[in-house]
């Protein structure tokens, strides 16, 4: 088994039902962080010999074969009554030594105080004071400069909060300076942009590429390699650690597809804005008109946004006071949802600007005369009306172009129609893209107005910070680990990997620990099985599901072993059955719940395995398309499904013993009902004709067991 | 007590907040007036029915469990803010902490109390939303009988272990702090202030958060009347927000949870839905396909209901104009949900007079000296950004702390 010869840690809570302070939580916590230690157990008393009936399978279960350690014990001075209550239960006392974890270190290094720094740190002082003999962290020298992709606000913003780090920036811009003038953010927003910039051109470590265009980006988190080509054709190379995309996606006038043609009096809403600016322009494009004629259309084909609104407001406002104008606002909706716009709103009513609210179908523009004639339904008062323009003001919109399609590609990551470079998904963050080490922020993010842009920037900068810290990373090694004897090359691990933390240099495969969230996609995917995941390989699994099986009573009257297994991921059907356990009572009968990292971990050989060793069926528990912690685990897991089910319809066995169903981790309240539906449906289709088999399989791997235990004592 | 960083609320934006400063080695004391952590988004219940819904509740999961055991942050619950005082070096805080009833170092979760408490309907005895905090039980002062006229201490007779102790002391500490995160999050706006929505004298008009917490204990929705499952359920948008006189504000996440709650009893449970709204704001990273997939599935009503009564088989019939100049209809549904907005937390005013604070916009806060506001303390904004915002505010104060230093 997995973890031979590695510690175990009992925490004794001194006859305590409950330890709740902070010591013993960060003690437990720093303990499992632990790589040396195989696993956290706890017991009211270490040294009662009623507390410790059943110790012997559990450790056995857990994989603990070496010493086990009792920490946190008061009598850690007197090993005496622990070594007889030992015995009494029929361990063996020389496999347990006594150490008091929670005793404060004489001087030096003082791990558990708060803010005393890393889990690693923390973990690798824990293993010192046990005399665990713990080799050092593993460190992980990353490039601390970031790569800025963008020009606006929101990329200096991100800019200014890293350089002010000592984090040395690559800028690279589309454009071919810092902070073009964006007439649509209004100009307090446009001068902040300005003395960014003014701040950062020229400022050591930062580096500005004007007009360049992103090559490629290989490499991985705190890795990563750019190729920049810059305006002279010039191919520059950088290592960099982070990338922070805040570039616009193409914007184009919110029309209908089979919206006018162009006309004289059509303009774009930024268009009107920069005219706003130069009043002669204006006069003249409105054709000397007294009180021209003005419309301004947000929402006509896409959703309108917060931002467009107050930019639509505040150039209604100036046409009233300064050029005299009627003003229209066409709109489906008002996008208020903002903390300022309600009262700008009302404030541009009140100068007389009308709001007009179309219904779905949308206004018809047309030309007339020397302008345009808006037709409309109006939704309130069940209306058509015609108005005559001398001039239309059009929201420009995000979306995507071959362009921006390629740049999201070169990045690693995809473009929705929209312009959006994140994926969707209910449980990350809107900046979280698919690819680890590289954030989107701002529009490409979809950020619906500025200020929530510039969080993001922020927070994007600070999760930089976290992960490139000072240059080098301490972390506990990669979380799977690939037998190049087995591996083939074929890159289907690169291929799956959600996070792209997967990579080859040369033959030799690199798993980024900073990137790989240890969903095990890979290892299920894996043709070879040559990945296997350092935390729970396929023997484990095996193992943990054989587990349940092997409970077979021995003597009627017991309860009956588990026929239904339960693969639960861990980031949300395992939490809603954990919450569900506590408040809701015990899992129903018959069900053995095993957690796997994800759902994208599950080996269809190991629920075949289950099959064979008797369950009645096979329950997988996993987010909800478009919320998987690890993006797309749930997506892989319903394909294997698929297959699955295909290989036991023809193997004569019913598909639906194998089954995929959905849990949030907020959803307690459905867990065991769930899990008895599932049961009843397996329940329905009768006993596993499996397992007669497995039981004469089940007698034949005992045996073999014991004949490797045997060969392990030759 | 000393620490570098004072947190006051954890919810999503204080837990956030909290995660990210400790993260970066900085001490953090959180401060949670309640007995439990997680703010509102903790009550929140998923949405999904088939493709998950992208309402951000299952953001907070993984950020409680990493809050409850990190190293660097030390969590005090039941303790409310009695001053703050600016010092020389930062800041003072004397905090209250009420006593621990159920006292978690013994409390084994039997549940006996709960099985005995008479006033266990009224919420004397509480659970938290996420069980996985210590003790899984507390005494609500408010409801409990002992602390109305010591009518009933039987839980404290029936546990086995002697965690239940009315008579523990309450205690007075003092903090000092180099920063302070203010993520005292946001209060419901009132629903129905002007009476006309039936809200509070009609069982089955509820409001958008009590429906959620409904979804998160049973995973389905019903009357509160009869327990039936609703067939036909209507939403009334801008509750309580958008009003000149009150709330002159959007409170920017009513459409998108109201949309989503709509969307999910018509999925999951086939309930017809109505939305009666002004506006439709967007929400999520595809508000056109959100508001696409919302303009298909649900029925939308652009007017906001006049009155609202007892109409027959305790549904509620509601009166609205769908056009002007045309007479009010009058429709029946089985469940009346109000779309409640945010209001500012009404402690708001006593930080603000503390710190001197500049105002913020509508009685939310704003930042100061040393003063970082995190989350909707600032304004109406949703779970997710929320904690992006805790993230802003968290890289704030390191920018602070830097330049002090």
């Amino acid at each position: 088994m997995n973890g031979s010869g590695r510690t175990g840690v009992l925490l004794c809570r001194g006859g305590r039902p409950r330890r709740d302070d902070p010591e013993f939580r960060r003690l437990r916590w720093a303990a499992e962080a632990c790589p040396e230690v195989a696993g956290v157990l706890e017991v009211t008393k270490a040294c009662r010999p009623e507390d410790l009936r059943g110790l012997g399978e559990k450790l056995q279960k857990m994989g603990w074969s070496g010493e086990v350690l009792v920490g946190a014990c008061p009598l850690a001075g007197d090993p005496g009554p622990l070594a007889a209550a030992w015995r009494e239960v029929g361990l063996d006392p020389a496999r347990c030594r006594v150490v008091d974890l929670m005793q404060r270190p004489e001087q030096g290094d003082q791990p558990c105080q708060p803010g005393a720094g890393s889990l690693a740190g923390l973990a690798q002082a824990l293993a010192a004071r046990a005399g665990l003999g713990l080799p050092p962290a593993e460190e992980m020298v990353v490039s601390r400069r970031v790569l800025v992709l963008g020009e606006g606000l929101s990329a200096l913003t991100a800019a200014k909060t890293l350089a002010e780090a000592g984090h040395p920036l690559l800028l690279v811009t589309p454009g071919p300076r810092l902070a073009p003038l964006l007439p649509l953010l209004g100009p307090e927003a446009n001068a902040e942009a300005a003395a960014l910039a003014g701040d950062l051109n020229g400022r050591d470590g930062v580096e500005v590429i004007n007009q360049g265009e992103l090559l490629a980006l290989t490499g991985s988190a705190g890795r990563f390699v750019a190729r920049v080509l810059d305006r002279q054709g010039e191919l520059l190379e950088r290592e960099v650690g982070a990338v922070i995309v805040a570039g616009m996606p193409p914007r184009g006038l919110n029309l209908p597809p089979a919206g006018i043609q162009a006309n004289a009096a059509l303009l774009s809403l930024d268009e009107l804005l920069s005219l706003l600016d130069s009043p002669e322009h204006l006069r003249k494009r409105l054709a000397g008109q007294e009180q021209p004629r003005v419309g301004i259309a947000l929402g006509l084909a896409r959703e309108s946004s917060p931002l467009a609104l107050r930019a639509a407001c505040q150039a209604a406002q100036r046409l009233v006071e300064q050029f005299h104008g009627v003003v229209t606002l066409y709109l489906n909706n008002a996008k208020v949802a903002a903390p300022d716009l309600e009262e700008l709103t009302q404030e541009t009513r009140g100068l007389g600007v009308v709001f007009m609210k179309f219904t779905q179908a949308g206004p018809r523009i047309e030309p007339a005369g020397g302008g345009l004639c808006i037709t409309y339904p109006e939704e309130i008062l069940g209306l058509t009306v015609e108005d005559d323009l001398d001039l239309l003001a059009v929201e420009q919109v995000g979306g995507s172009d071959p362009a921006w399609a390629e740049l999201a590609q070169r990045l690693g990551l995809e473009a929705s129609p929209l312009g959006r470079l994140t994926p969707d998904r209910g449980a990350c963050l809107p900046s979280t893209s698919a690819r680890a080490g590289v954030w989107v922020v701002g529009a490409a993010a979809a950020a619906p107005d500025l200020a929530p842009a510039l969080h993001q920037a922020r927070q994007a900068a600070l999760a930089a910070r976290e992960l490139l810290g000072s240059g080098r990373v301490s972390h506990h090694g990669a979380k799977v680990k690939v037998d190049r004897k087995l591996c083939t090359l074929c890159l289907t691990c690169v291929r799956v990997c959600p996070r792209g933390a997967m990579s080859f240099h040369g033959r030799r495969p690199f798993s980024n620990p900073l990137a790989c969230t240890g969903c095990g996609t890979c290892a299920a995917e894996c043709p070879m099985d040559a990945i296997q995941p350092v935390e729970g390989d396929d023997r484990r699994g095996a193992a943990e599901v054989r587990a349940g099986r092997s409970a077979e009573p021995e003597t009627p009257g017991e309860a009956l072993a588990p026929t239904c297994l339960v693969l639960a991921c861990a980031n949300s059907a395992a939490l809603s059955l954990d919450q569900a356990r506590r408040t809701g009572g015990p899992l129903p009968e018959g069900v053995r719940l095993v957690r796997v990292p994800c759902a994208g971990r599950v080996d269809p050989q190991l629920v075949l395995d289950a099959l064979v060793q008797g369950y009645d069926g096979v329950a997988i528990l996993d987010c909800h398309p478009g919320a998987c912690h690890s993006l797309d685990g749930n997506l892989w897991a319903g394909l294997r499904l698929e297959n699955l089910r295909r290989l036991l319809a023809e193997s004569g066995l019913e598909p639906e013993r194998v089954t995929l169903r959905h849990l949030s981790p907020v959803a307690a309240g459905q867990a065991l009902n769930l899990l008895r539906e599932v049961q009843a449906g397996f329940a329905a289709l009768g006993p596993n004709p499996v397992r007669m088999e497995a039981q004469v399989r089940a007698m034949l791997d005992r045996f073999t067991l014991r004949m490797d235990e045997s060969y392990r004592l030759i | 007590m000393d620490c570098s960083v004072l947190v006051i609320g954890a919810g999503v934006a204080g837990i956030s907040a909290a995660l990210h400063l400790a993260d970066q080695g900085q001490a953090v004391t959180v401060v949670e007036r309640d007995d439990f952590v997680g703010g509102h988004a903790v009550r929140l219940g998923c949405k999904a029915v088939e493709d998950c819904q992208r309402c951000n509740a299952c953001l907070l999961p993984d950020r409680l469990a990493r809050f409850l055991a990190h190293p660097g942050i030390d969590l005090l619950t039941r303790s409310q803010v009695q001053a703050l005082d600016r010092t020389g070096q930062g800041f003072q805080a004397r905090l209250r902490q009420r006593p621990a009833i159920i006292d978690p170092e013994r409390c084994d979760d039997c549940g006996l109390c709960l099985r005995q408490c008479p006033a266990l309907e009224e919420g004397a005895l509480r659970r938290p939303a996420w069980a996985d905090q210590r003790p899984t039980l507390a005494v609500d002062p408010a409801a409990c009988l002992y602390f109305q006229d010591g009518r009933s201490s039987l839980c404290q007779e029936v546990c086995p272990t002697q965690a239940i102790d009315f008579g523990r002391p309450a205690r007075e500490l003092e903090i000092t702090a180099q920063a302070l995160v203010l993520a005292g999050g946001f209060r419901p706006a009132p629903p129905d202030e002007k009476g006309r929505l039936g809200y509070g004298q009609l069982p089955n008009v509820v409001t958008g958060l009590e429906l959620e917490e409904m979804l998160r204990r049973t995973g389905r929705a019903v009357r509160p009347s009869d327990g039936q499952e609703p067939r036909r359920v209507a939403f009334v948008q801008c509750a309580g927000s958008r009003q000149r006189l009150a709330r002159n504000y959007c409170s920017r996440i009513c459409c998108g949870y109201g949309l989503r709650l709509a969307k999910g009893l018509s999925r999951g449970q086939g309930a017809q839905a109505t939305i009666f709204y002004m506006d439709l704001q967007s929400s999520g990273r595809d508000p056109d396909q959100f508001l696409a997939e919302a303009r298909q599935e649900l029925e939308l009503v652009r007017s906001m209901p006049g009155d609202v009564g007892s109409g027959s088989d305790g549904a509620v019939w509601v009166e609205y104009q769908a056009q002007s100049g045309q007479p009010p209809q009058r429709r029946e549904f089985d469940l009346l949900v109000l779309s409640q907005g945010l209001a500012p937390n009404p402690d708001n005013q006593a930080f603000t007079d503390w710190l001197g604070l500049e105002p913020g916009p509508h009685g939310f806060l704003a930042d100061g000296p040393g003063v970082f506001v995190a989350g909707s303390a600032a304004g109406p904004m949703d779970v997710a950004e929320s904690a992006l915002h805790a993230g802003h505010a968290a890289q704030a104060v390191l920018e602070y702390l830097e330049d002090k230093a």
